[in-house]
C-alpha cells in the first residue's frame, strides 16, 4: 500500500509492522486499524512481517486492505547460539525491506526488534506494549535490554506506562500513551438474523463476552457468576443468556467442564472466533468481561463503541477503558456474587442499560477516533523521524494526561 | 509347605497412586503372603498419597517408599538408581517384582546389585514409553531374566518391538475377585438419583488419554436420543479418578448436552455396589493390557460393550466378541449397547458366561497360584520355557507345571 502524496506527514517512508504470528487478537486487531490509515491517509508504505507463518486470521484481513504479508519463522527455541542466528536472519530479512520504522507489537516482535532494529537500517523503531503480564519466554534481564534498546515506547493505558516505569525501569518520557482505535466494521447479520441463529427469543436476556479462552481471562469467575444470574433471575424474569465468543487459546476445556458441572448448558453458548462481532453486539444487551489482567481491552471498548453497557472485573485496564461511567458497575476480581448483581441490575433496567449505553459510545467516540489515533501516531513518528539524529521530543511523552 | 515359604518377596510399584497394574500386584502380594508364606513388602517409587498404600497396609502389606522421580542428567539418574539398588538391598530380597515401567527399568537395571536372585519384569501396558529411551527400555527388559504378562497380544508385543525372547515371556492372567459391596445396588441408584427403569451402564477407567471417553459419549448420545423414544431414561456413570482428560472429557459432554445423562463419580472405592447398581458395563479405550476395566464387571455378572481393541479382545473372549466396536465407530458401540439394552435376557446370558469365564480364566489358582509357582521355578533354577500357545480350554497352572 503506497501513497506519493508527498503533502502527508509520513510520504515515502517505509513502515514495518512486525507481529508475532498471524493468529488474529487485539494487538493485531489494534495494529491493523492503524496501518490502513497510515498508509492511506499518512502517505507511508507500509507491510507487515510475521514471525511465524502458521495460518490465522491477522494475514487474511491484511492482505484483503492490500498490506502485503511476509513471515520470517523465529521460533526461539533452542540455546543462545540459535537464538541469536534467529535474530540475525530476522534483522537480515527487515534489512532488505529497507525499513524508515519498525512498529514492533507484542512481546516477541518487542524483543526481536529492540535487539537487531540498529542492524536492519531502520532510524527508528517503537516498541508497542500490549499487556502488562510480563514475559516467561525471555529472562527479565533480556525483556529490560531490548526495552531499554527501543527508542519509542508506546502503549494505550496509563497505567501500563507506569508498570513498563516501576516494573522494568523504563525511562517514562519515552513512554508515550495513545489510544487505539477501535473500528467496527458494518455487520453481516443484524440482530434478528444472529438471535434466529443462536435460537433466542427475542424476550431472553442476551450478553456476550469477547475473549479468546487462555489462563490470562477469568471464564471461570464469570460462568460462577453466571449461575447466579439464571438462578437470581428465576421463572419470571427474562432468559439469561452468555454467549462467549473467542477462539480456543488453552483454557476452553476447564471453562467448558464448569459450564457441565454448573448445569449451564441451557444458558451458556461458545461460539468460537467470530468474524461478525459487530454483528454479534447487535444480538446482545449487555457485555461483560471479566479478565485477571487487561491493558486496555477490547473486549470492553468494542462493545462500548457499539453502545453497549459492560460489567466486567475492576482490574486497571478494564478500570481504565470503561472510565467513570462504568466502574460502578465492576466487581472485584474473583467476586463472582458482585459480578452477577451488576448483571442481574442491567437485565432488570432496559433505561439503565440505554443510558450507560450511550454513554459509552460517546466516550469512545470522544476518547478514539479513528483520526485521533492516527494523527497522534503519524506526528509523533514524524516528529521523531525528521529530528536530529533520530531523537524526539520527550514532550510527546504526554499524550494522554495522567 | 510352599517353595515361597519364608522368601523375602518385594513388589516394587511406581507409586501409591492405584491403577489396575497395583491393584493386580496388590491381590498377588496378598496371596504371597497368606497362602504362600512368603515375607512380602511392596516399595513405591514415589510417595505422593494414593490409595494403593491404604489398600494394601488395610491387608496387612508393608509398604514403604524410595521416592525416584527420574528427572535431571545423567548422574542425577545414576545417584537415583544407586538409592533404590541400596534401598532395595537392605530389604535382602530372594525376588523383585517390579510393576509398571519406571519399576520395571529401574530393576531390570538394578536388581543384581539388589542381592536378589530373581527378578520378574511384569508388563501391564503395551503403549511403549516416552519417559525412557527406546535403548534404555530394551536394556532394562533384557536385563531381565524373565517377563510376565497377562495378555497374549502383550507376549507379542515384548517379541515383536523390543526383540525380547518370547519363551521368557509367560502369560499369567491377573486374578480378579470383588470385595463385598459397601453399598447395595439400590442404594448406590437412590443416592445417584437414578430411577428403577432407568438404564444405567458404567465405565470404570482413570480419565487420561489412553481411554477413549471421547467416543464412549458419542455413542452414548446416541444411546440416549435412541432409548429416549422408547420412553426410557439412560444414564453413564464414569468412575475414575482425573488424570489430566477431565476437563475435555466434561467438555465434550456439555457440547453433547449430556448433563442428565452423564454422571463422573471421580475415584470409587466401592466398585462391588456400583456395579450392583448398573445394567451393564462399557469399556472404551485405545489400547489395552487386559483392562480390569473389562474383567472386573465381567466377574460380577454384567455384560461389557468394548473397543475392539486387543487387549478388550482377549478379556472379553469369544463370546464377547459380537458386542465390540471398531475404534472410533461410535454408531457401532451404540448399536451394541442398544442390543444388550433392549434385551434383558441377552444382558442376563451374556453377564452369566462372563461371570463363568472369569472364575474359569482367573480364579486365584489359575493366576496368582501360577505366578507363585513362576516365582518358586526361578528361585531353584528350574524355569521353564513359556508355551507357544495358550490353548483353548487350558489355564496357567497346566502350562506353567
Amino acid at each position: 500500500v503506497r501513497s506519493r502524496d508527498t503533502s502527508k506527514r509520513l510520504a515515502g517512508k517505509r513502515v514495518i509492522f512486525v507481529f508475532a504470528g498471524e493468529i488474529l487478537g487485539g494487538a493485531e486487531r489494534g495494529a491493523l486499524d492503524l496501518a490502513l490509515p497510515l498508509a492511506r491517509v499518512e502517505g507511508a508504505h507500509v507491510e507487515i512481517v510475521a514471525l511465524d507463518d502458521r495460518p490465522g486470521r491477522a494475514r487474511a484481513i491484511a492482505e484483503a486492505e492490500g498490506i502485503p504479508w511476509s513471515s520470517v519463522p523465529t521460533p526461539w527455541t533452542g540455546n543462545r547460539l540459535a537464538r541469536t542466528l534467529a535474530l540475525l536472519r530476522v534483522a537480515a530479512a527487515l534489512r532488505r525491506l529497507k525499513p524508515d520504522v519498525l512498529l514492533a507489537h507484542t512481546n516477541l516482535p518487542n524483543v526481536v526488534c529492540g535487539l537487531i532494529w540498529r542492524l536492519t537500517g531502520a532510524k527508528l523503531s517503537v516498541w508497542n506494549q500490549w499487556d502488562v503480564l510480563g514475559t516467561r519466554r525471555f529472562s527479565p534481564g533480556l525483556f529490560r535490554r531490548a526495552l531499554r534498546a527501543s527508542p519509542l515506547v508506546i502503549t494505550e493505558a496509563v497505567h501500563a506506562r507506569d508498570w513498563l516505569a516501576e516494573e522494568w525501569g523504563a525511562d517514562p518520557a519515552r513512554v508515550h500513551v495513545i489510544r487505539g482505535d477501535v473500528q467496527l466494521s458494518p455487520p453481516r447479520e443484524g440482530r434478528d438474523a444472529w438471535r434466529e441463529r443462536l435460537g433466542l427469543r427475542e424476550s431472553d436476556f442476551a450478553a456476550c463476552m469477547l475473549a479468546h479462552f487462555h489462563a490470562g481471562k477469568d471464564h471461570r469467575t464469570l460462568l460462577h457468576a453466571w449461575r447466579r444470574v439464571v438462578d437470581q433471575l428465576g421463572e419470571g424474569g427474562p432468559n439469561p443468556v452468555l454467549l462467549l465468543a473467542g477462539r480456543p487459546a488453552g483454557s476452553e476445556n476447564s471453562v467448558k467442564a464448569l459450564a457441565f458441572d454448573l448445569d449451564l448448558r441451557d444458558h451458556v453458548r461458545f461460539l468460537g472466533d467470530v468474524d461478525d462481532v459487530t454483528g454479534l453486539l447487535t444480538a446482545v444487551e449487555l457485555a461483560v468481561l471479566s479478565s485477571r489482567s487487561e491493558l486496555f481491552p477490547r473486549g470492553a471498548t468494542e462493545p462500548m463503541s457499539a453502545g453497549l453497557p459492560v460489567v466486567g472485573t475492576d482490574v486497571p485496564g478494564i478500570r481504565e477503558a470503561v472510565g467513570d461511567v462504568g466502574v460502578p458497575f465492576s466487581a472485584p476480581p474473583g467476586d463472582d456474587e458482585t459480578l452477577a448483581t451488576a448483571v442481574v441490575t442491567f437485565a432488570r433496567d432496559s433505561a439503565l442499560r440505554a443510558r450507560i449505553g450511550a454513554a459509552n459510545a460517546e466516550l469512545m467516540k470522544e476518547r478514539q477516533s479513528a483520526d485521533v489515533t492516527r494523527k497522534q501516531y503519524a506526528t509523533l513518528l514524524a516528529t521523531v523521524l525528521a529530528g536530529p539524529g533520530g531523537d524526539y521530543s520527550p514532550a510527546a511523552g504526554k499524550s494522554v494526561p495522567r | 509347605v510352599s517353595a515361597l515359604a519364608g522368601r523375602r518377596v518385594v513388589f516394587v510399584v511406581a507409586g501409591e497412586v492405584l491403577g489396575g497394574a497395583e491393584r493386580n500386584a496388590i491381590s498377588l502380594a496378598v496371596r504371597f503372603t497368606r497362602v504362600e508364606g512368603a515375607e512380602v513388602t511392596i516399595v513405591a517409587l514415589d510417595d505422593r498419597p494414593g490409595r494403593a498404600r491404604a489398600l494394601a497396609e488395610a491387608e496387612g502389606i508393608s509398604w514403604t517408599s524410595v521416592r525416584t522421580p527420574w528427572v535431571g542428567g545423567r548422574p542425577a539418574r545414576l545417584l537415583s538408581l544407586l538409592r533404590v539398588a541400596r534401598s532395595l538391598r537392605r530389604l535382602r530380597p530372594d525376588v523383585l517384582l517390579p510393576w509398571t515401567n519406571l519399576a520395571n527399568v529401574v530393576c531390570g537395571l538394578t536388581w543384581r546389585a539388589t542381592g536378589a536372585r530373581l527378578c520378574i519384569w511384569n508388563q501391564c501396558d503395551v503403549l511403549g514409553t516416552k519417559r525412557f529411551s527406546p535403548r534404555l527400555f530394551r536394556r532394562a527388559l533384557h536385563a531381565s531374566p524373565v517377563a510376565v504378562t497377562t495378555a497374549f497380544h502383550a507376549r507379542d508385543w515384548l517379541a515383536d518391538e523390543w526383540g525380547f525372547d518370547r519363551r521368557q515371556v509367560h502369560v499369567i492372567r491377573s486374578e480378579v475377585t470383588l470385595p463385598a459391596p459397601l453399598d447395595g445396588g439400590q442404594d448406590w441408584r437412590a443416592r445417584l438419583e437414578i430411577g428403577p427403569g432407568d438404564l444405567v451402564a458404567c465405565m470404570i477407567g482413570h480419565l487420561h488419554e489412553g481411554k477413549d471417553h471421547d467416543m464412549l459419549l458419542r455413542a452414548w448420545r446416541l444411546v440416549v436420543d435412541a432409548v429416549r423414544l422408547e420412553g426410557k431414561h439412560a444414564v453413564l456413570l464414569l468412575a475414575g479418578r482425573p488424570a489430566g482428560n477431565e476437563d475435555a472429557v466434561k467438555g465434550l459432554a456439555f457440547d453433547l448436552d449430556l448433563r442428565s445423562h452423564v454422571r463422573f463419580l471421580d475415584d470409587v472405592a466401592d466398585i462391588s455396589g456400583l456395579l450392583e447398581a448398573v445394567d451393564l458395563a462399557v469399556f472404551s479405550s485405545r489400547s489395552e493390557c487386559l483392562g480390569r476395566g473389562a474383567t472386573e464387571p465381567m466377574y460380577a455378572g454384567l455384560a461389557v460393550v468394548g473397543t475392539d481393541v486387543p487387549g478388550i479382545r482377549e478379556a472379553l473372549g469369544e463370546h464377547g466378541r459380537e458386542f465390540l466396536a471398531a475404534p472410533g465407530d461410535e454408531r457401532a458401540f451404540a448399536d451394541a449397547i442398544l442390543r444388550l439394552a433392549r434385551d434383558p435376557g441377552l444382558r442376563a446370558g451374556v453377564g452369566k458366561a462372563n461371570a463363568e469365564l472369569i472364575r474359569t480364566r482367573q480364579g486365584s489358582e489359575a493366576t496368582s497360584g501360577a505366578y507363585a509357582r513362576l516365582v518358586a521355578d526361578g528361585l531353584t533354577g528350574r524355569l521353564r520355557d513359556a508355551p507357544e500357545q495358550f490353548p483353548a480350554g487350558a489355564t496357567a497352572v497346566s502350562l506353567v507345571r
